[in-house]
């Protein structure tokens, strides 16, 4: 078996998938921002509805204002997460711990 | 190749992470229940990634709690006898030990040798057997005006001999095709679990992922650790003839010493000894049944077992992860 080829072929995957993360975690924090704006304009909007329309752009706002929160806390803390559960991992597999 | 494994889950969980998060933030600002529920599998996906990640590192990691939980000399004889390829992983490696390793293996207080090795000596056994019935079986005797040719005694012992010889170089060679087998899939199981988990990543791939993931586990980990299983059934097994076949070899030499006497009581003698000599054979042959159902219990019967178990793992653990239906009767359909 050339074990070698098999080596070679998981450094391109890792490689390919720490380019993909890169470009998310890049991505994550600016369509959190944009959606921060999005809904300051819905909630402002809703403003000058009448009350029946505003009650909806409002709701729609606090929505997308719960998204982007959950998406920044991913997009920032997806590495300490991750590192969390490799911690985890190991201790709770080694057997001297 | 295990550290490669870990990376990639690891990266893959941080880019569900990320894609959770994205997903669940467009769900949230368009109100789509779909798209919530697509994040929520997201989420679950990264649960059973880091499971299977967990269960991987626990038993494949050397300082594992799996490895000090058993016997030390065991693993240390396993991990000298297995090839160097499939050292890390411990069920490979104690199959492939036990299968056709390189030396002994220790276990139950004692040194036992590879079901190959005791299959290849019962074999060189009967081969030295075969040609002692047949050096009798070959004698011509000329008793006065009679003539005893004793091929048509021993014709029945000869020909069971070479169909069991025949199935012994079977069994032999049943053994190395499933040496080979664990070790091919023990080389690529981490490249596929990867490339399963990163499958499994991507929404409109998720099944086939599922089913990469379950088809590592349940070949690469279930099949090999069942081996275990045949090894301490093997445990009670040793092929060694009660008889040393240099006792069959004595006896042609004793029938030529009666022929070459030309004495007028030869005959008798000679007629009571290859009669009490058949008898002995005949008897000595159900030891040799015996043994050879053992052999084809392990190496015939215990492996079907083994991989009917497996495949019903892979099929549940398919179904479990999210894969397809694998209908294994409709395969061949």
């Amino acid at each position: 078996m050339n074990e070698n080829k098999y080596i070679y072929l998981s450094i391109g995957i890792i490689n390919l998938l720490v380019y993909i993360k890169a470009v998310l975690q890049q991505a994550g924090p600016i369509l959190s921002s944009a959606l921060f704006i999005l809904a300051g304009i819905f909630y402002a909007i809703g403003q000058i509805m009448p009350y029946d329309k505003r009650a909806r752009f409002q709701s729609t706002a606090i929505n997308i204002i719960i998204g982007a929160i959950i998406l920044a806390i991913l997009s920032l803390t997806a590495d300490s997460i991750t590192n969390a559960a490799a911690h985890l991992i190991l201790n709770t597999t080694n057997s001297s711990s | 190749m295990l550290g490669y494994l870990i990376q990639t889950v690891l990266i893959t969980n941080e880019i569900m992470l990320i894609s959770f998060g994205i997903i669940n933030a467009i769900a949230y600002a368009l109100n789509d229940y779909k798209l919530k529920a697509i994040a929520r599998s997201f989420a679950s996906d990264i649960i059973v990634s880091l499971l299977l990640l967990w269960l991987t590192y626990a038993i494949l990691y050397s300082n594992s709690f799996i490895y000090s939980s058993l016997d030390g000399s065991f693993i240390n004889s396993t991990r000298y006898s297995c090839p160097e390829s499939v050292s890390y992983d411990i069920f490979s490696c104690i199959a492939t030990a036990f299968l056709a390793g390189n030396n002994y293996i220790y276990y139950n207080g004692r040194y036992e040798p590879t079901l190959a090795d005791s299959v290849n000596s019962f074999l060189f056994e009967m081969y030295g057997l075969y040609i002692a019935v047949s050096a009798i079986g070959d004698l011509t005797i000329n008793l006065f005006v009679v003539q005893v040719d004793l091929y048509y005694i021993m014709k029945p012992i000869i020909s069971s001999l070479s169909e069991l010889i025949d199935l012994l170089y079977f069994s032999l060679l049943s053994i190395y095709i499933q040496y080979t087998v664990i070790l091919y899939i023990t080389t690529i199981s981490p490249l596929l679990l990867s490339i399963g988990v990163i499958l499994r990543s991507i929404y409109p791939l998720r099944a086939i992922g599922s089913v990469i993931i379950s088809a590592v586990i349940a070949f690469s980990i279930i099949m090999s650790s069942l081996y275990i299983l045949d090894l301490y059934i093997y445990n009670e097994q040793s092929f060694i003839l009660t008889q040393n076949i240099s006792y069959y070899a004595n006896s042609a030499d004793t029938i030529y010493s009666y022929i070459g006497s030309n004495s007028p009581t030869a005959a008798s003698y000679l007629q009571a000894y290859v009669e009490s000599l058949s008898n002995e054979i005949y008897s000595y042959m159900n030891q040799i049944y015996s043994y050879i159902a053992d052999v084809i219990f392990q190496v015939f019967v215990m492996p079907t077992i083994n991989l009917i178990i497996s495949l019903s793992a892979f099929r549940y653990l398919s179904k479990l992860l999210g894969g397809f239906d694998i209908n294994l009767y409709r395969l061949g359909a």
